[in-house]
């Protein structure tokens, strides 16, 4: 809510309550002065109805009494009935409401009998004058169902009264005559009391009525004064809250970060538009607390301006700057890892050099060693081949013996087997011979018989004898053919054994040339385990120092990770303020 | 009764050793042009030429092969000019001789009209023995070409 709308809305509240008490205080004190005037009125009014009855009574009743005698004339001589008509005859307007009335409870006029309020009223009056009191009373009082202000005063009997109202026999004989005894009731009076009375009262509402349409009077003035008041009120406020109000909006506008048009709208203020530029000439040349803030607003805006400006710059270059370093960061964290994994490769690499190049330097001792082991095993070898070369050529000799031998065994064989077919022949024949025997026998019948016998045993023989020639047959045979296969394999083993001394001869040249080439490697062998000992100290020695930079490529990281991470914190530092200020728009600063 | 015993492939043929003349070793034998296979050739027997049949051929289909028991059965038989006449009959594995009796032979029941010279069988232990019929191994025609020719030699070699 707009401190103007607060202070309008305060200043009329405070109006209307001031303005609502004052109506009531005011509306108070003329009920009372009102009353106060009713109540002199009645009085007024009062008396001077008494003051005509006894000028009535004391003036113009004896002088009358005088001129007709004995009647009675109620024109001329009653009191009240004077009063009635002088208060008759008062214009209804200049009465202010007001009644009056003579009632009695004896009453010679009927129209002035007492109603029952009034009875008791006059009841009590009459106990006023028997205590002693002056018999007067006024105050509120209920009549004919109507609250009113009464003022009454009770009429005390006096001896002149009594004349015309105390027993009627006292009584003259005009009022006799004219008021006969039996049909009236002005008779009876007691002396000394109080039976009949002056009232005057005014209704409490006809009061109140004057005392309502005095109130719309004064709340309508008030009114009145009120909404002068509260468009002066206006008049002032708006005087005093259209700079304020500029000044506010401007003062949005930086807020919301509008640097530009918080500068246009200072300058609109104070160059451009007639009014505010004179208001501004006029503060210039006078300047009031709202023309010094206008002034101090324009130049802070200036300056927020340049310094947002500046900030926005500085935060781009310190942006840019932080994203250079922290690209720059990450490459070298990349650089360092690559170096740390190059180490770390590195490291291994001359490890296993340094494991490799001792496996191999015991690999090289082992292998010395064999290779000493081989040239005494070769020379052995070379002993051993020179052996079996010999022993091949014996070999080869015996082999070549045992050839011809066989070769001599085919020939036997081979006369065997002519002998054999000669046997296998001569069986044959036999054979015939005894068939053709047995033929011949059997022709000479009974005489034949024992030759026939002959015949067959022989045959028996023959053919027993070509069947042990046949197996001999097959038996040399068999042999001939096993000595030509062992000829021929001992023919290809002699030349497999010429073969195998001429290898055995070159294999004997090649071990003592292997044994001439491993005796000269020995001493080699010696050097290289020498230079794998010194290869394997050095890779150690790699090694260590790799560990070492490995190490220290490890701290580098870490303290890489370290800068990127600050890289990131004032990134988003940067980042922030770079937000928080491109809220503000910069004009051409 | 001997019977001569004589085989062709694995089965066994006999001849009456009655109708033999001698069992000879085979010899080169002169061919006879224009014979029929079965017709191994001529053979010179003590001044008579006589004409030998290879059985081997003319029963089994194949010429007898050269072994040392093959050999040439000289039978003798009467020819239709009732002269005795001797041929020759080439054999294989001709080592054998049995005795049996004549009542023991039976006839096949069947006889194909080209075989009419294989005879009646006789059964021993390893089977069965058919007999030759010597007188119908020779054809009448072939014969009487055969002695013709034999004469014809016999004049050519009487005349030298």
């Amino acid at each position: 809510m707009k401190i103007k709308t607060k202070f309008m809305l305060a200043g009329t509240t405070f109006c209307v309550a001031l303005s609502v008490a004052a109506v009531w205080v005011d509306s108070y004190f003329l009920q009372n002065i009102f009353f106060d005037q009713y109540k002199e009125k009645a009085r007024i009014l009062l008396y001077s109805m008494r003051a005509v009855r006894a000028h009535t009574g004391t003036v113009i009743r004896p002088k009358a009494t005088e001129l007709i005698g004995e009647g009675f004339m109620t024109e001329l001589q009653s009191t009240s009935y004077a009063a009635n008509g002088v208060f008759a005859k008062i214009p209804e307007e200049n009465r202010y409401g007001l009644n009056f009335k003579t009632a009695s409870i004896k009453p010679r006029n009927p129209g002035n009998r007492a109603n029952e309020a009034e009875t008791e009223l006059i009841k009590l009056l009459d106990e006023l004058h028997i205590k002693g009191k002056e018999p007067v009373w006024q105050g509120f009082r209920q009549l004919n169902g109507v609250e009113n202000y009464v003022i009454a005063v009770g009429e005390v009997n006096k001896p002149a009264c009594m004349q015309c109202h105390g027993r009627p026999e006292e009584a003259p004989e005009g009022m006799r005559k004219l008021y006969p005894v039996a049909q009236d009731d002005g008779y009876g009076h007691l002396p000394d009391r109080v039976e009949s009375a002056e009232i005057v009262s005014i209704p409490v509402s006809a009061v109140e009525a004057s005392v309502d349409r005095l109130r719309i009077y004064s709340a309508l003035i008030s009114i009145f004064i009120l909404t002068i008041a509260l468009v002066g009120i206006n008049y002032f406020l708006n005087a005093i809250f259209r700079p304020v109000r500029r000044v506010t909006d401007v003062a949005q506008q930086i807020a919301g970060g509008d640097l530009q048009g918080a500068s246009e709208s200072l300058d609109s203020y104070s160059e451009g538009g007639s009014r505010p530029s004179e208001q501004v000439e006029q503060r210039k040349k006078e300047p009031d607390e709202t023309g010094k803030l206008l002034n101090s607003f324009n130049i802070m805006a200036h300056n927020l301006n340049s310094l947002v400006g500046q900030v926005q710059n500085s935060g781009i270059q310190v942006t840019t700057s932080a994203t250079e370093i922290a690209a720059s960061a990450r490459e070298l964290e990349a650089t360092a890892a690559q170096q740390a994994i190059s180490l770390n490769e590195v490291s291994t690499t001359s490890n296993e050099i340094f494991a490799t190049s001792q496996e191999l330097a015991g690999t090289v001792q082992q292998v010395a060693g064999m290779v000493s082991g081989t040239a005494t095993l070769a020379g052995q070898g070379q002993n051993g081949l020179a052996d079996m070369e010999q022993i091949m050529r014996r070999l080869v000799t015996a082999t070549t013996t045992f050839s011809a031998r066989l070769s001599t065994i085919n020939e036997k064989a081979n006369n065997i087997g002519s002998i054999i077919t000669t046997i296998a022949k001569v069986a044959d024949q036999t054979n015939l011979l005894s068939l053709n025997a047995a033929i011949e026998a059997e022709k000479a019948g009974e005489y034949g018989l024992g030759f026939s016998v002959v015949a067959r045993e022989i045959r028996r023989l023959a053919d027993q004898t070509g069947v042990a020639a046949q197996d001999i047959e097959h038996m040399v045979t068999a042999m001939q053919s096993a000595v030509s296969a062992g000829v021929m394999e001992m023919d290809k083993f002699s030349e497999e054994v010429r073969r195998g001394v001429e290898e055995v001869t070159g294999v004997g040249g090649m071990l003592g040339q292997i044994i001439a080439q491993v005796q000269d490697l020995e001493p080699q062998f010696e050097a290289v385990k020498v230079g794998m000992q010194a290869q394997s100290a050095g890779a150690q020695q790699i090694s260590e120092a790799i560990n070492q930079l490995s190490e220290a490529a490890e701290q580098t990281r870490a303290s890489l990770q370290e800068f990127k991470d600050a890289t990131v914190q004032l990134n988003e530092a940067v980042q922030g303020l770079r937000s928080e200020v491109a809220r503000f728009r910069v004009g051409g600063a | 009764m001997l019977l001569l015993i004589f085989f062709v492939g694995k089965e066994r043929y006999g001849i009456d050793s009655r109708k033999v003349v001698e069992v000879v070793p085979v010899v080169n034998c002169k061919p006879v042009p224009h014979a029929p296979s079965h017709v191994a050739g001529l053979l010179s027997y003590r001044g008579d030429i006589v004409p030998v049949v290879d059985l081997s051929a003319l029963i089994g289909g194949a010429p007898a092969r050269h072994l040392l028991s093959t050999r040439v059965i000289l039978v003798k038989y009467v020819g239709a000019d009732a002269n005795e006449h001797i041929l020759g009959l080439l054999a294989e594995r001709v080592t054998e001789t049995l005795k049996c009796r004549e009542e023991d032979f039976k006839s096949p029941g069947f006889v194909a009209s080209a075989g009419r010279y294989l005879g009646d069988l006789y059964i021993d232990g390893e089977g069965m023995i058919q007999r030759i019929v010597v007188e119908a191994v020779l054809p009448e025609e072939l014969r009487r070409s055969l002695f013709a020719e034999a004469e014809k030699v016999a004049d050519a070699l009487s005349a030298s």
